[in-house]
């Protein structure tokens, strides 16, 4: 591994879970942000790419918005004008993924709506540290990527367990887990999932302390 | 009269267990999980400010979203729903501060206003209001679901709480501790409920 890389990586290891956050700080699986979706909703591939769709039309232009309004807002007032403009974005965002995808939207049934107060779109309203418009854009874009790939695992690994097929592809003639596709069994393999991607976490920064110690020698 | 009070009753009953916002639903998770972790925010007050909006809201709601229908906006409504009941929120929010800064000390609604915040709106409020509406629910089924929701998810609460204080960090292998420990514990507890429904859905 490049010295200089991981001398710079582990000096400022906030720093570098901040830079890294899609793997790193992942939202879903280390902060647990936007679990309800997921919880339930994510129970297949196609559902977990319309999820994704959705955040990723959403979260980084409400981030974008806010951002350059709420600068001089206090905290009571930011709550309510970040889902406020959530809401009104995703008003056009539904119609437009309802003219995509038709009426597989609406089997989402309340958890596509409820992404707009989700702490994963909303969370930022109670920072008091003012954000750039780069900054809200490089990070609002770490946020989305780092919630699609949680969701697009959480989808896979549930449609697999759940009714043996991926991408709605029959890779096995049986259910493994049939409980996969009901909320406690999201729940489960969502912290199963989440213990693995700590473990990884975890496993790297080790890595990355052995590394230091055999360059300082 | 009688049949209203016992379709109140009966939902609001099967809000707390049956149909739990969180163990059935996993709706308010993620700011659930924030309350109990941030020693800032009271889970007492979170959950009490949580039942007044949310009784706030589905009343306003129950009301303004059939007026909306019938305007020429009224093709939309399915796609402004999210849009309505935030901007019931934000009303419900302004009303209770109101009525609170003239009825409680200001060094009381200080110490309460971040929960008061975090609980004027978040998914469980907007998800059971969502909910309440695509089932066209009448007054009294309204008021039944939104009082038992706020109940399930304070019982809730309570019960994530505790079971975080009792489970043993040191027992724990080291990827599990925190999140991932809670949401199987979570999971466990949603499994015994969805046992006791019978492996059907209530409502």
């Amino acid at each position: 591994m490049n010295k200089e890389k991981v001398l710079r990586e582990l000096s400022d290891w906030d720093d570098t879970t901040r830079r890294r956050k899609i793997t790193l700080s992942n939202p879903v699986f280390i902060k647990g942000l936007a679990l309800t979706p997921l919880a339930v909703a994510a129970t297949t591939v196609q559902n977990s790419f319309i999820l994704s769709v959705c955040v990723l039309l959403l979260l980084t232009p409400t981030r974008i918005v806010t951002s350059a309004v709420t600068r001089r807002m206090s905290v009571p007032l930011k709550s309510f004008f970040y889902p406020l403009t959530s809401a009104v974005i995703f008003f056009f965002v539904y119609i437009f993924m309802y003219r995509l995808f038709g009426t597989k939207v609406f089997s989402l049934g309340i958890y596509l709506p409820i992404m707009v107060v989700d702490p994963l779109i909303v969370k930022n309203f109670e920072k008091t540290r003012k954000e750039s418009f780069t900054y809200s854009i490089i990070n609002g874009l770490r946020n989305t990527f780092g919630f699609i790939l949680a969701c697009m695992i959480t989808g896979a690994v549930r449609e697999f367990l759940a009714f043996g097929t991926v991408c709605g592809v029959k890779l096995l003639n049986i259910s493994l887990l049939p409980m996969a596709k009901t909320s406690f069994g999201g729940f489960i393999i969502i912290g199963l999932i989440s213990a693995f991607w700590h473990y990884s976490v975890k496993n790297y920064r080790e890595r990355l302390i052995t590394e230091a110690r055999k360059i300082n020698g | 009269m009688v049949d209203a009070i016992l379709t109140f009753f009966a939902y609001a009953v099967l809000a707390i267990g049956a149909e739990n916002v969180i163990f059935t639903r996993a709706l308010g998770i993620s700011s659930g999980l924030r309350v109990i972790d941030n020693p800032n925010k009271d889970t007492f007050y979170f959950c009490v400010s949580l039942t007044v909006f949310q009784l706030i809201n589905s009343l306003l709601a129950y009301a303004v979203v059939p007026a909306v229908a019938k305007t020429p906006l009224g093709e939309y409504t399915r796609f402004l729903g999210p849009v309505i009941v935030v901007i019931c929120c934000a009303v419900s929010y302004m009303i209770v501060i109101a009525a609170l800064s003239v009825s409680v000390k200001k060094s009381f609604l200080k110490r309460i206003i971040v929960s008061l915040t975090g609980a004027s709106i978040n998914s469980a409020i907007v998800g059971t209001i969502i909910f309440s509406i695509g089932q066209n629910y009448n007054l009294a089924q309204t008021i039944g679901f939104a009082i038992g929701s706020s109940i399930g998810y304070f019982l809730a609460m309570l019960i994530i709480a505790e079971g975080e204080k009792k489970i043993h960090e040191d027992a724990v292998p080291a990827p599990f501790k925190g999140l991932p420990v809670t949401l199987i514990y979570i999971g466990i507890i949603a499994l015994a409920i969805y046992g006791l429904t019978g492996h059907t859905t209530a409502l």
